[in-house]
């Protein structure tokens, strides 16, 4: 039942989002607007792909917290929480944002990945290990996200908590992240990055349980 | 999960509620409240406005925990989980909001379907609070009376054994009046219910009245 | 009881203070008498990570139980963590400049003891962005858990990607201490010490915050 309830309220969230086209409008705009900025911030000059490598993951950063914020924050502003929490138990609703998130976001980052390969001559030679680090970093990613903002949308004043209370969190992550992918920018080989890639799945696997466990203490009042 | 109803004895489902108090930053809001429902005894709560009239069905369906006291559920001698309690409670108030991108009958529909694996005619739910003529329509175009209305339609759609209704007559009409009525009335013979206003007009079925003010 | 081990807290610290600038020690290449900032940034750094755990365990504590004091308790190691991981990023900082010659060079050590500080900032920020007691509790417990789970990420695998030159980390790769007795002396006090002046402030930050709650 948990299970269904999960997939009923992910479906939901997707329904809402293709009616409101939130994502496809701010968060576009301003994935173009963060991609263009360092475009023009880095000019003409000839720049280490290291260095644009960790200016995308400051992107995504800040894409995903646009983005993801908004799955627990809307229910409070609109006060759908009570009629949510009237209907069914707190798991299946952190699942079903957790996986609605996770799509989002690896939408999102995909996005911004293309825009910085096209725009701001980002130079990848083991592709297919970059795209599983990028892969694997997402659970991570939103599974923090995810925990965070729900903490958020229950504060009283949200505007910059979020990067105040999600940056230390994320770090181990994004270090990783932003490590294994330069890795794989520089040619290194899938077996070269399999320690990076176990931190990302054990990062994962702890903060995803340990939200699961503790979600329902944030969404209970 | 809603069992015959016909074959349901007098006593047979209950809430009570023991020495419940709660308090927000700024005071008690009420301290030792105790009571208990069935199905003989419709129970009225009282009180003026801001004196946690609110806050006490919330801690009743279970949406705030509160400071002390427990509420228990049971049908049949049984004491309900929070998982059973979801399909057997109706809350009908005016604070429980829906998706605005949704069309009323979307609305009720995706509650439905996380409530109860149960089929029920949601369409003829519809029918009855008079809003099958915008069911298709996003909730953010309804007035505040056919909010309301979608409200009921939420709070009866899984054919509650507890109905409990906040300000019921809130924004309605007299169309919406009269259903509300017919409603207050249908439950009576299904299960519990509880009314908390202060228009006599609502609270006329009661048998038991409490008056927040009592408590604090 | 409290006066006997407040004099003798007193007389520990005071012993390591003098013992610390006093008490010749050997020659260490390159670092000389500036070695002795060991005597103070090893006990803070140490602290701090105590009241973390500390903290930690009573917002689990908190969350079982509900008891308001559990919570003072979780707050009153993270104002104290808080104010000991800054003087050890201080006094790490001094070290950094005596051996390395900068201030700070985002070493992985001192980046950890800076997200250290960072998480206990965030911790304090989201206290004062919730003004309900009890929200304000239970939220910062679970975020104070969450922050503890992810701890052990990059205290044993940043450093492992990048090289450090902090001296013998926390988990010590050879297993042996290299330092000369009357050193290893004054430094084992030094980090009961302070352990024990913790302890003390805990104590006296604990009284005043229950005090302000009682006032409430």
């Amino acid at each position: 039942m948990m299970f269904k309830s999960a997939l009923l309220i992910f479906r939901n969230e997707i329904k809402c989002e293709l009616r409101t086209r939130y994502a496809a409008n701010s968060l576009v705009m301003f994935i173009l607007v963060t991609v263009s900025i360092i475009r023009f911030a880095i000019g003409e000059e000839k720049t280490e792909n290291e260095i644009i490598n960790g200016l995308l993951w400051v992107s995504v950063f800040f894409s995903n917290a646009a983005g993801i914020t908004r799955t627990f924050v809307k229910e409070e502003e609109k006060e759908t929480s009570l009629s949510l929490k009237l209907s069914t138990l707190p798991h299946p609703v952190f699942l079903g944002k957790l996986f609605y998130n996770f799509v989002l976001s690896f939408v999102v980052n995909v996005f911004i990945v293309v825009l910085f390969i096209a725009v701001n001559d980002l130079r990848i030679e083991n592709h297919y290990g970059f795209w599983i680090v990028v892969l694997l970093g997402n659970f991570g990613l939103v599974a923090s996200s995810t925990i965070i903002s729900a903490i958020i949308s229950k504060a009283d004043s949200r505007s910059s908590l979020y990067p105040v209370l999600a940056f230390p969190v994320l770090i181990p992550l994004l270090v990783s992240i932003i490590f294994a992918t330069n890795l794989a920018c520089n040619g290194a080989t899938f077996q070269e990055l399999i320690p990076e890639v176990q931190i990302l799945i054990s990062y994962a696997v702890v903060v995803t349980t340990a939200s699961f466990m503790l979600f329902g203490f944030v969404w209970n009042d | 999960m809603s069992p015959s109803l016909d074959i349901l004895e007098m006593d047979e489902v209950t809430i009570k509620v023991e020495n419940l108090s709660h308090s927000f930053n700024n005071g008690v809001v009420f301290k030792n409240v105790s009571f208990s429902v069935d199905k003989n005894s419709p129970l009225a709560i009282t009180g003026p406005n801001g004196s946690g009239k609110s806050t006490l069905l919330k801690i009743i369906t279970g949406l705030i925990r509160p400071l002390n006291g427990n509420v228990t559920f049971t049908l049949k001698g049984k004491t309900l989980n929070e998982s059973d309690k979801k399909n057997m409670i109706g809350l009908f108030a005016p604070y429980v909001n829906l998706y605005d991108e949704l069309s009323g009958l979307e609305n009720i529909s995706y509650f439905h379907k996380l409530r109860t694996k149960e089929r029920s005619d949601l369409q003829a739910l519809m029918r009855k609070v008079g809003l099958e003529n915008s069911a298709e329509k996003p909730f953010k175009s309804y007035s505040s009376g056919m909010k309301q209305r979608l409200r009921l339609a939420f709070a009866l759609s899984v054919n509650p054994l507890f109905l409990i209704m906040d300000e019921p007559t809130t924004n309605l009409d007299e169309e919406g009046y009269e259903v509300v009525s017919s409603v207050i009335g249908e439950q009576l013979s299904k299960g519990i219910l509880i009314i908390a206003s202060n228009l006599k007009s609502d609270l006329r079925h009661c048998v038991q009245t409490i008056n927040i003010g009592d408590f604090k | 009881m409290r006066l006997a081990f407040q004099i003798l807290v007193f007389v520990l610290i005071s012993s390591v203070l003098v013992a610390g600038f006093s008490v010749p020690i050997p020659f260490i290449p390159a670092l000389g008498e500036k070695a002795r900032i060991l005597y103070f940034h090893v006990p803070t750094a140490w602290v701090s990570v105590v009241a973390f755990f500390m903290s930690m365990l009573y917002s689990i504590k908190y969350l079982r139980s509900g008891d308001p004091v559990t919570d003072l308790k979780s707050f009153s190691a993270n104002s104290l963590g808080f104010l000991f991981c800054l003087l050890a990023t201080l006094t790490g900082a001094l070290w950094a400049k005596f051996s390395w010659g900068a201030f700070w060079n985002w070493d992985p050590r001192q980046t950890s003891i800076f997200i250290l500080l960072l998480i206990y900032g965030a911790y304090f920020s989201l206290r004062s962005a919730i003004n309900d007691e009890r929200k304000k509790a239970r939220l910062s417990s679970v975020y104070s858990i969450i922050a503890f789970v992810t701890v052990p990420f990059f205290v044993f695998v940043v450093p492992r990607i990048v090289e450090t030159l902090h001296p013998d980390p926390i988990v010590n790769t050879e297993g042996k201490l290299k330092m000369d007795s009357v050193m290893f002396v004054i430094f084992i006090v030094s980090l009961l010490s302070f352990t024990l002046l913790y302890f003390w402030m805990f104590d006296l930050k604990l009284r005043l915050e229950k005090l302000k709650l009682k006032e409430k």
